[in-house]
């Protein structure tokens, strides 16, 4: 997916050459860290949302790249870019009045799990399975339906969490950063952050065991 | 795990963007890049005026979601924390009541003051309302009214280690005419009640109080001073 031009080269190296009119180098830069970043989008606003906040994360990075002067990772400053961009998707998302969906209530998200269950040959209806296991690609080579319930049940849980304890957990999980990165990201203490992910996962835990 | 890689997988795979949802987003941005693009460097949004800047000069990665993030928890720590809304009740309670008790206090420390004043000339009176009580007891001692405020001095001493003098000045009190003289009738210029006047001490300090309050001159002055009309004015 990289273009040969970003092959092998730092995100600094791709940087210093995007910064000096190096559009090859600009775009394998975003190539590079797209789809991580429309992770942590995701994770974030839901994946309805997803590929808006990703797109104005990307157009964030490219306006802020001439004045970025590398005394931070680019992972860690495009990913607080991600999350501010996330945010403010969130903040419109809230000012947007949510259409009423008669079938199930759920507005955009909704309808789209419906569409993805349909083509996995199930329906919303149908009972939930065993929530209590980590959803893996174990299932989804097993049940391309049972990798879309339990993808849904993982953006649901996300959906509760606060957004104080999403965003460390989302940095954690889909951007993958480290306690350290994720702390500068925020900035938050590093042991704010082990106990914020640590509330997360206990919290999403105890979501995924609720009866429905 | 390691202790600081905090990915677990509790997620599962981390959501992918379509293709066509990826090439959009790029190129988007490169659309935007090719904006910025200035004899062959790259310029900001900033420089070229652009609303939504990123980073300031001053830190240039420090992007607008931690502010965001930042700005949120401290609102949410100023406003509407029941916590900080009950301390600060009720350190305004303690304040409050603290207060109140240094000015009660002070009245009455003016009080015990004009008390204790009043103690020290007790003998005094005493020995004035004995005079009185002898003077009383002499039946040509002069016109019967004179010794009624000696009579009275003596009922303001309380004390009772000269009750049976000051019952005598009492009876001598009681008789008709007596009584009904004013204090202020006291035609002897020797009488004692001069002398209580000299040395000074409760009339004095009955002259300094409030009357309506009983607090000292110099608490309604202090009083006066700081705003507080606690003293009837004279």
């Amino acid at each position: 997916m990289i273009p040969p031009g970003g092959a092998g080269r730092s995100d600094a190296d791709l940087v210093a050459a995007a910064q000096g009119g190096d559009r090859l180098a600009m775009e394998s830069l975003l190539r590079r860290h797209h789809d991580r970043l429309y992770a942590v989008c995701a994770g974030v606003v839901g994946p309805s949302d997803a590929d808006d906040a990703a797109q104005a994360a990307m157009i964030s990075i490219v306006g802020g790249l001439a004045r970025f002067d590398g005394r931070s990772a680019f992972t860690t400053w495009s990913h607080r870019i991600a999350v501010n961009a996330a945010l403010d998707e969130l903040r419109r998302r809230k000012r947007r009045p949510v259409p009423h969906d008669p079938r199930d209530g759920a507005g955009d998200d909704g309808h789209r799990r419906n569409r993805e269950l349909e083509r996995a040959g199930r329906t919303s209806k149908e009972p939930m399975p065993d929530t209590t296991s980590t959803p893996s690609s174990d299932s989804a080579a097993r049940d391309p339906a049972q990798a879309v319930v339990d993808r849904h049940l993982v953006e649901d849980a996300l959906a509760g969490l606060p957004e104080d304890f999403r965003v460390p957990l989302v940095l954690a999980e889909y951007g993958g950063l480290e306690y350290a990165e994720i702390a500068e990201t925020l900035d938050l203490p590093v042991g704010t952050v082990r106990s914020r992910i640590a509330r997360a996962r206990t919290r999403l835990a105890n979501h995924r065991s609720e009866p429905r | 795990m390691t202790d600081d890689q905090p990915q677990s997988g509790l997620l599962g795979a981390a959501p992918t963007p379509t293709d066509e949802g990826r090439e959009r987003s790029i190129e988007a941005a490169m659309a935007r890049y090719d904006e910025l693009l200035v004899d062959g460097r790259l310029t900001s949004e900033a420089d070229q005026g652009s609303v939504g800047a990123p980073p300031s000069t001053d830190q240039p990665e420090v992007p607008a979601p931690v502010d965001e993030l930042a700005r949120r928890r401290r609102r949410r720590a100023l406003s509407m924390n029941p916590q900080r809304l009950l301390a600060a009740a009720a350190l305004l309670m303690v304040l409050g009541v603290g207060g109140l008790l240094a000015v009660q206090s002070m009245g009455s420390n003016g009080e015990s003051t004009a008390s204790a004043d009043q103690a020290e000339a007790l003998p005094e009176a005493d020995a004035t309302a004995q005079g009185a009580a002898a003077d009383a007891e002499v039946p040509d001692a002069g016109a019967p009214d004179a010794g009624a405020p000696d009579a009275g001095n003596a009922e303001r001493s309380f004390d009772e280690g000269t009750s049976t003098k000051v019952a005598d000045a009492e009876e001598l009190a009681d008789e008709p005419g007596a009584v009904a003289s004013p204090p202020a009738a006291s035609a002897d210029p020797e009488a004692p009640s001069g002398g209580l006047e000299e040395s000074g001490s409760p009339g004095a300090q009955e002259a300094d109080l409030d009357p309506a309050g009983g607090r000292p001159e110099w608490l309604c002055r202090l009083l006066e001073v700081l705003g507080l009309e606690l003293c009837t004015p004279r």
